[in-house]
């Protein structure tokens, strides 16, 4: 079913709108349209053009409350100031974290860069003061390729004014070099030309001497950065304790404000007028604004009217479905064919009623069904997916035809048939597919005509191939072949023999020229001398070839689509053929070898239910939705979700 | 292992060119001719050199120096110890070092660019390489790193992958050739060139065999010619480098060395490295002669400036030396 939807006007004084979108919108369910361009052809509406207040704040809030992993959970209603002030706290305190966060790094990476330039060094028995208390002698820490180290050895061997100390290897031989301090210009440049590339170690840290060796030196370096590490750790994980604001205060500081922001966002939908009045459009169904209505009847600086969604002329209502419990998960195939326009019919329940039929008569066996409905629990349950409703819904099916055919996991001789075995009278299940077919497509030609009457499309009503002329065309040759086929001659059969054959032939020649008869009929009430000349688009002479290909297929697709029904008796044959199959694999007698009989009936349910499963939506779209269903609604989408 | 791989080995010397066959090939009046003579010739003849109807004299020298490669793979399918093969293919390096520095070197006006050359070798091994070096813009510097940096590699692959005779004749091998070419490099800057003494030192091969870090300062110090060639003398590689063209005597040191060890250890890589190297003699030798064929020198001319001819195929009096 749709719902009936009523459309709202929503009017007052502008000093009063934060209390009407707090208090009614927020509260009820209303699809909000943009009241601006809903009013278009009226003067004197204008947009609301305030930027949101709440949004710097929100945002804000919004980041803090991902950043610190807050999970949703109950919270309580906080008085706007309250909230603000809360979370401006919460702001500055962290943003203020975040510049000692800032400071502990610079720190930390500071010393990490000098960690890394004395590393290569450690292995240098020196004391630091002591270096520093050369007067004659330079030294220089650096590194140079091992290539270029191992020719300055060769080098060294004549050359003894300069010491060198190698301290690591790695690709690199680090160390560093002393010389008299006179000489030391020559040696520089002598060493640069080895390809050495001087370190510049300054063992002074914000101030702070570094003493010892360079062992010791490093070791501390690396325990201050521990204690940094673990200090910036810490007050990363520091959440909102540190502020003395417990979880639940914040998220109710932050769900007031979000609301607060989101009911500004109304103003998004709103249009003001001259006068300072606010306007509100939008639907309500009709429950949600009798309740409205009710509680708004006694508030005096409110004006609602209320039209009836039917009779708007120039905007198509939303849609929102409303079905029984055991159809509402079909509501799910229905959407994936597209959304009932508001004027159309809800195939949801036909579509629930079919679908579980169909799969029941080509799925029916007792035990699988059963395995069906319990895997579609889970999935429901323990998963939430959709799709578990319509399976657990379909397996029940399936096990009231498995115990009309008396089959359960493919033991055919365990239990009685209820009813037949379909293997058994193979011509009278495949005769009752076709019959089960032709009442649907009959059903739904009925749906397209009750469509074509809310639609208000005359031609459609009477002259399309699924309309009155498709049913009286279809109707009577169905009832010449039945007569036919089964050699029944009524006493009527004189008169209505003659009668059915003209109505037939007058339906198809409805159906044939039913695109100039429905353009005569919608220019009908004009009158107007240019409808005339459209009724025909083309030329007579492709007219005439269009509408007869046109007819062929229409024909055609009748018997098609008839025959298509066949289906369905012969999957309720395949599953039993196949589950032969696996009782001649599993071993003959009384001896069974049950693990071929689990794996066949694993694999019979995995594969025959997709392969069924698909089948019958494919009826359900082709067959039956394309007679009478178009789908291009629009969703109802409540303002307060 | 060794005695498969030496019969792959001796059969594959036996199609090394004969002193008729240099001969002949001097004789071709064409690049098209040579091409063809060649191909008549044992290892050449897989349609390596038959270009279009017009070949190219570069691109007949790039397809002569892919026949040193193919034989390496042809060889490497017949060792199995997979330590051999590491070996071997840093071994190997060397020749695809010099196939690639051959673009480094200036050719008539072109001035070769170090900066491209390194950009098309971003991505391998030999860029991290040249990663580590400065003055990357210098040609010549760029070259002589790229040699460092092989021969400390394959020094330290032969301790990781060698061992026994195998590393015995890989240290001879290699070590003699690198401390041939640092007492060559010496000679060339004293003896034609006056340049800073840390130069000499810098662009050295830093591994030192039998020759020793006293060996070279000693020879770096040295004021005058006849005091070099003194010292030169005195090292462990005195007798080899009687000859005055030092370039053609470091070839025949070398080519004494593989010969003699390739004889005293077959049952090593020995005869390995010996093929390879005599295969790459013999394609310079070719590739002088292709340049003759091509100014069309005649044949004498061109016999005269094959340097490696007489160590490929032994003297021109028709004694046959073997490898």
């Amino acid at each position: 079913m749709i719902e009936k939807m009523k459309y709202v006007n929503i009017m007052g004084h502008i000093n009063d709108f934060d209390r009407v979108v707090e208090q009614y919108i927020g509260k009820y369910d209303i699809h909000l349209e943009n009241a601006v361009k809903e009013l278009s052809d009226t003067m004197g509406v204008f947009p609301f053009a305030t930027a949101n207040p709440y949004a710097a704040i929100y945002k804000e809030a919004e980041r803090l409350h991902d950043a610190l992993g807050i999970k949703d959970g109950f919270f309580y209603k906080m008085d706007k100031e309250n909230a603000l002030s809360i979370l401006q706290m919460a702001s500055e305190f962290f943003q203020n974290k975040d510049v000692e966060l800032a400071a502990l790094e610079e720190r930390r990476n500071l010393l990490n860069d000098f960690a890394l330039k004395v590393e290569p060094f450690t292995g240098l028995e020196f004391d630091v003061e002591a270096l520093e208390q050369f007067e004659f002698i330079k030294l220089r820490f650096g590194r140079m390729p091992y290539g270029s180290y191992k020719q300055f050895e060769t080098f060294l061997h004549s050359n003894p004014n300069i010491l060198f100390v190698d301290a690591k290897r790695t690709e690199y031989v680090y160390g560093m070099y002393f010389v008299p301090a006179e000489s030391s210009d020559r040696a520089d440049s002598l060493l640069s030309s080895f390809h050495f590339e001087r370190i510049w170690i300054s063992f002074d840290i914000d101030g702070e001497k570094q003493r010892g060796s360079f062992k010791k030196i490093y070791n501390e370096t690396l325990t201050k950065i521990n204690g940094l590490d673990a200090k910036i750790r810490e007050l990363r994980r520091e959440g909102l304790s540190g502020l003395s604001i417990s979880n639940r205060k914040f998220l109710s500081a932050f769900n007031t404000i979000k609301e607060l922001h989101a009911c500004f966002e109304a103003r998004k939908y709103a249009a003001k007028t001259k006068h300072d009045f606010y306007i509100f459009v939008g639907w309500m169904t009709e429950k949600e604004c009798n309740l409205f209505q009710k509680e708004v009847a006694n508030d005096d600086l409110v004006v609602v009217t209320v039209e009836d969604g039917a009779d708007m002329q120039n905007v198509r209502p939303p849609t929102l479905l409303s079905n029984p419990f055991f159809a509402r998960p079909f509501e799910f195939f229905v959407k994936m064919y597209g959304l009932p326009s508001y004027c159309e019919m809800d195939p949801t329940l036909f579509v629930a009623l079919t679908y579980t039929l169909l799969f029941g008569i080509m799925f029916g066996d007792l035990g699988q069904g059963a395995v069906l409905t319990l895997a579609g629990l889970y999935m429901r349950k323990a998963r939430g997916m959709q799709l578990g409703s319509i399976l657990g819904i379909i397996g029940i099916s399936s096990m009231i035809f498995g115990a009309l055919y008396g089959s359960v996991f493919g033991f055919e001789n365990i239990l009685p048939a209820l009813w037949t075995k379909p293997t058994e009278n193979i011509n009278n299940i495949l005769f009752i597919a076709v019959g089960i077919g032709i009442v649907f497509i009959l059903t739904v030609m009925i749906f397209n005509i009750r469509n074509s009457v809310s639609q208000k499309d005359p031609g459609k009503l009477l002259f399309s191939p699924h309309g009155v002329a498709g049913v009286c065309f279809y109707g009577s040759l169905i009832y010449l072949v039945l007569m036919l086929a089964l050699k029944v001659t009524p006493a009527l059969e004189k008169v209505l023999l003659p009668v059915l054959v003209i109505l037939m032939a007058i339906s198809i020649a409805l159906i044939a020229f039913h695109e100039p008869l429905s353009n005569l009929l919608r220019g009908m009430p004009a009158g107007e001398y240019s409808a005339r000349r459209k009724l025909i688009r083309t030329g007579v002479g492709q007219f005439l070839l269009e509408t007869f290909i046109e007819l062929f297929e229409v024909l055609l697709s009748y018997f098609t689509n008839t025959v298509s029904f066949v289906r369905v008796g012969a999957f309720a044959l395949s599953h039993a053929g196949m589950m032969s199959v696996i009782m001649t694999l599993s071993g003959s007698g009384s001896r069974h070898n049950w693990l071929v009989i689990v794996l066949g009936n694993i694999l019979v349910i995995a594969l025959e239910g997709l392969v069924v499963g698909i089948q019958v939506l494919r009826l359900e779209f082709y067959e039956m939705f394309s007679r009478f269903f178009e789908g291009n609604g629009r969703p109802f989408l409540p303002f307060n979700r | 292992m060794y005695s498969g791989l030496n019969a792959k080995i001796k059969a594959m010397r036996g199609k090394f060119l004969k002193r008729e066959d240099y001969e002949a090939l001097c004789k071709a009046g064409t690049l098209a001719d040579f091409g063809a003579a060649l191909a008549e010739r044992g290892a050449y003849g897989r349609g390596a050199l038959e270009g279009g109807p017009e070949p190219s004299r570069h691109i007949m020298e790039q397809r002569l120096a892919q026949t040193l490669r193919e034989d390496f793979s042809r060889i490497s399918d017949f060792i199995t110890d997979l330590n051999l093969k590491r070996f071997l293919e840093a071994f190997f390096l060397k020749f695809e070092i010099n196939g690639l520095t051959v673009s480094l070197s200036p050719i008539a006006g072109l001035t070769p660019r170090a900066e491209e050359f390194l950009e098309k070798l971003r991505g391998s091994r030999l860029y991290e390489a040249s990663d580590i070096m400065a003055e990357k813009e210098k040609p010549f510097e760029l070259e002589t790193h790229l040699d460092i940096y092989y021969y400390l590699r394959v020094w330290r692959l032969k301790d990781k992958y060698l061992r026994g005779t195998n590393k015995q004749v890989a240290e001879q091998l290699i070590g003699g050739e690198i401390d041939l070419k640092n007492i060559l490099w010496i000679n060339r800057m004293k003896r034609f060139y006056s340049v800073d003494q840390t130069f000499v030192y810098t662009h050295l091969i830093p591994i030192h065999y039998r020759l020793k870090a006293a060996d070279i300062n000693r020879m770096a110090k040295a004021g005058t010619r006849s005091e070099l060639q003194e010292e030169s003398g005195r090292t462990a590689y005195g007798k080899l480098l009687e000859d005055d063209n030092l370039d053609r005597a470091f070839v025949g040191a070398m080519a004494g060395s593989c010969r003699a060890a390739a004889r005293e250890y077959p049952h090593s890589i020995a005869p390995v490295l010996a093929y390879i190297f005599f295969k790459d003699l013999e394609i310079k030798n070719i590739t002088s002669v292709l340049e003759g064929v091509r100014y069309r020198l005649p044949e004498s001319e061109i016999l005269k400036r094959c340097d490696g001819l007489s160590l490929a195929c032994g003297p021109p009096a028709g004694v046959k030396g073997a490898c």
